[in-house]
């Protein structure tokens, strides 16, 4: 502030000035005080100039003050629509995509992907859905086609979600597969899956491929895997890498010299997924890696990858990929899981927490308790298991797990469930009484506020109800 | 700087403890209405982001702390006993996540002065384009804000982004009317010379 005094006889001097401009930019000034401030600004370059610094500096902060207004609300949205998860569910349903897509500036590009990621699974899901009305996951059962003849075996077929079909040679027809355990694969058979199912290969040496719709892979020696077209996901087994091959060009070639195709090794306990597109021209392959390190060759081009980065592979070069959730990118193949095989037991639990914590993280949380969801009771297990474990006491994630079986528990879990309903946590409490209602079918009068608070007659009450089911079914 | 003898105030005092919410739609939030819910959510989303900005200088990371505040606050909203002091409560309860976040960021130590020093270049090396546009003013205008302490960025945010009144800002913070006014004035001033010293450096 400059000290000067005004040349002119002035009543106030500039600091006077300068506290009544600050003041007048809240409060009214008296018409004493106005008449001052205006005959010192008509004299007065200086004040003149502060004047004016701090109003722009006012202005400035109510176009931040904007800004932010505009943020506020993008995340009221989304704590509104998970807090109501329910309706916010039935509105991603209805195609009226997150709260997020209305304010990009929130989340920037990766939350525009996530909600393209989401719609595109929709979709697909859809898809799958039209494809199968009845919803069966079981394989149609057709006559054995494939002959395992004297050819030493390679892989097999675990699990699939509806018609697969097999050749033993690139000239021979499709024949769809029927009885899945006796499916043995030797060097040079394709697997193809249909439009609408999913399919899981297991190599000999322990190794997992899964196959996403509408993929043709053919399996070689050595743990060798060619996809010739759609995606796949691969996990090598602790002792033997798996090799995956590409064709770059020229796709119908129908047996391209390995030295042609860019190869991504996954060696030993890593994870990583292989999608194939051939438009645009030359055809490239996308490859993520989710879990231990993956190697990729391409021409004379050499790179390693590491969990959560993924790189493109084109004509002999290699480039950066989309960055992308690898949770969001692997949520092909849920259905697989969800068919609830003992083997997938422990990958499942995984999944389950680690979508938990990245609910508890608070970021589009939604998809990934969508995710949860697709997993249906297979999903629910371990979200029971969590909210029994003693040392699982983190806050966000056992109110998620909790609200979450409101929907997801089966009849099955209602002991464990009941025997939960004196949880420490209020919420808890409320989501596993409205459970258990739904479970067992009543009592009528129940409010689910009861248990928000302390122990009272109409809890005991309705607990007893439960109790006595329970026990009668057994 | 306090409003002098010279003003006239005519600032006519709001309703008492109107810095807090309408204790109607707490108790309907409380009994699970949806709706005021909602209401109550997008009344204090934005003054609990002023709040978690002017605690922690990471943007993306002060939303985060927005979104979490709010989460936590409406999943235990049935345990506030006093509905007169739901935003008091609520404000605790952001300075709580914040407080955690920044124990968090203390531990991944030396983090925020890469971050901040990034920004600090990114800023000096681009003057080529000579004329500041309203984007790149918010910018340093933001950045100038999170050097000011916590106390006088709150009280700015909290009368920039939601237009709070003082005796509303007072009656949130708990503090005299007078306090809040000679923290927001300070702080305009700060603001006023730091922007004033960017423009003549460009
Ligand atoms: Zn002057």
């Amino acid at each position: 502030m400059s000290p000067n005094q005004s040349p002119h006889s002035n009543p106030i001097d500039c600091e006077t000035a300068q506290r009544l401009i600050a003041t007048s930019l809240d409060d009214l000034l008296s018409p004493m005080a106005t008449d001052e401030l205006s005959y010192h600004l008509a004299e007065c370059a200086a004040c003149r100039g502060y004047q004016q610094a701090l109003s722009d500096t006012d202005e400035l902060l109510a176009s931040f003050g904007r800004e932010q207004q505009y943020i506020a609300n993008s995340i009221a949205e989304s704590v509104a629509a998970e807090l109501h998860s329910n309706s916010a569910v039935s509105e991603l349903a209805n195609g009226n995509a997150s709260s997020h897509q209305h304010h990009p500036t929130r989340r920037g590009s990766l939350s525009v992907l996530l909600v393209v990621a989401s719609t595109l699974m929709m979709a697909l899901v859809a898809l799958w859905i039209a494809a199968n009305p009845d919803n069966s996951t079981e394989v149609v059962n057709v006559p054995e086609a494939v002959p395992s003849e004297a050819h030493e075996t390679i892989a097999h077929i675990n699990a699939a979600t509806g018609p697969v079909f097999v050749r033993n040679d690139p000239s021979a027809d499709w024949q769809e597969v029927a009885l899945l355990e006796t499916l043995g694969c030797s060097s040079g058979t394709s697997i193809r899956t249909g439009e609408a199912s999913l399919c899981e290969v297991e190599t000999e040496s322990g190794g997992i491929v899964r196959l996403n719709r509408g993929c043709v892979v053919t399996f070689r020696e050595n743990n060798s895997v060619s996809v010739e077209s759609g995606e796949i996901y691969c996990v090598s087994s602790d002792s033997m890498p798996i090799e995956i091959c590409t064709p770059s060009g020229a796709v119908q070639s129908p047996a391209p010299a390995i030295t042609d195709m860019p190869i991504f090794c996954c060696p030993t306990s890593s994870a990583c997924s292989v999608k194939t597109e051939t438009s645009p021209t030359p055809a490239w392959a996308e490859v993520a890696c989710s879990q231990g390190t993956v190697r990729i060759a391409a021409g004379a081009n050499e790179s390693q990858l590491t969990p959560g980065m993924s790189l493109i592979v084109s004509d002999g070069e290699i480039r950066p990929g989309n960055a992308d959730d690898a949770l969001l990118k692997t949520r092909w193949y849920l259905p697989l899981l969800a068919l609830g095989r003992p083997e997938h037991k422990v990958e499942v639990d995984q999944r389950v927490n680690a979508l938990l914590s990245r609910i508890g993280f608070a970021k589009a949380s939604f998809l990934y308790e969508d995710q949860i969801r697709e997993l249906g009771e297979t999903g629910a297990w371990p979200l029971l298991h969590m909210l029994s474990d003693p040392d699982m006491k983190q806050v966000p994630q056992r109110h998620v797990a909790a609200r979450l079986l409101e929907e997801m528990a089966t009849p099955a879990m209602a002991k464990q469930l009941l025997s939960l309903i004196d949880d420490s946590e209020p919420m808890v409490r409320q989501s596993i009484a409205v459970a258990l209602h739904r479970l067992l079918d009543g009592p009528e009068m129940f409010d689910r506020t009861w248990w928000a608070g302390d122990a009272s007659p109409e809890r005991d009450r309705v607990q007893e109800f439960w109790q006595q089911k329970i026990t009668r079914r057994e | 700087m306090d409003s002098g003898s010279e003003v006239a105030s005519q600032h006519v005092a709001s309703l008492p403890t109107s810095g807090d919410a309408d204790a109607a739609l707490v108790r309907l939030a409380k009994n699970g209405d949806p709706a005021a819910q909602s209401q109550l959510i997008q009344q204090w989303s934005i003054r609990i982001l002023a709040t978690c900005r002017a605690h922690i200088r990471d943007r993306q990371a002060a939303e985060d702390a927005t979104q979490e505040t709010l989460l936590r606050g409406f999943r235990a909203i049935h345990s506030l006993q006093d509905e007169m002091s739901f935003g008091g409560w609520l404000r605790g309860i952001a300075q709580n996540v914040c407080r955690d976040w920044l124990r968090k960021q203390q531990r991944r130590d030396g983090l925020i002065h890469e971050e901040r020093c990034d920004i600090l270049t990114d800023h000096r090396h681009d003057p080529a384009e000579a004329e500041l546009n309203q984007q790149e003013k918010l910018r340093q205008l933001a950045l100038a804000i999170s050097d000011l302490p916590t106390p006088q960025q709150e009280v700015l945010n909290l009368f920039y982004f939601d237009e709070m009144s003082y005796d509303d800002i007072a009656a949130l913070l708990q503090v005299a009317r007078s306090t809040v006014n000679t923290r927001l004035a300070t702080a305009r001033e700060s603001l006023r010379k730091a922007l004033t010293t960017l423009e003549r450096e460009q």
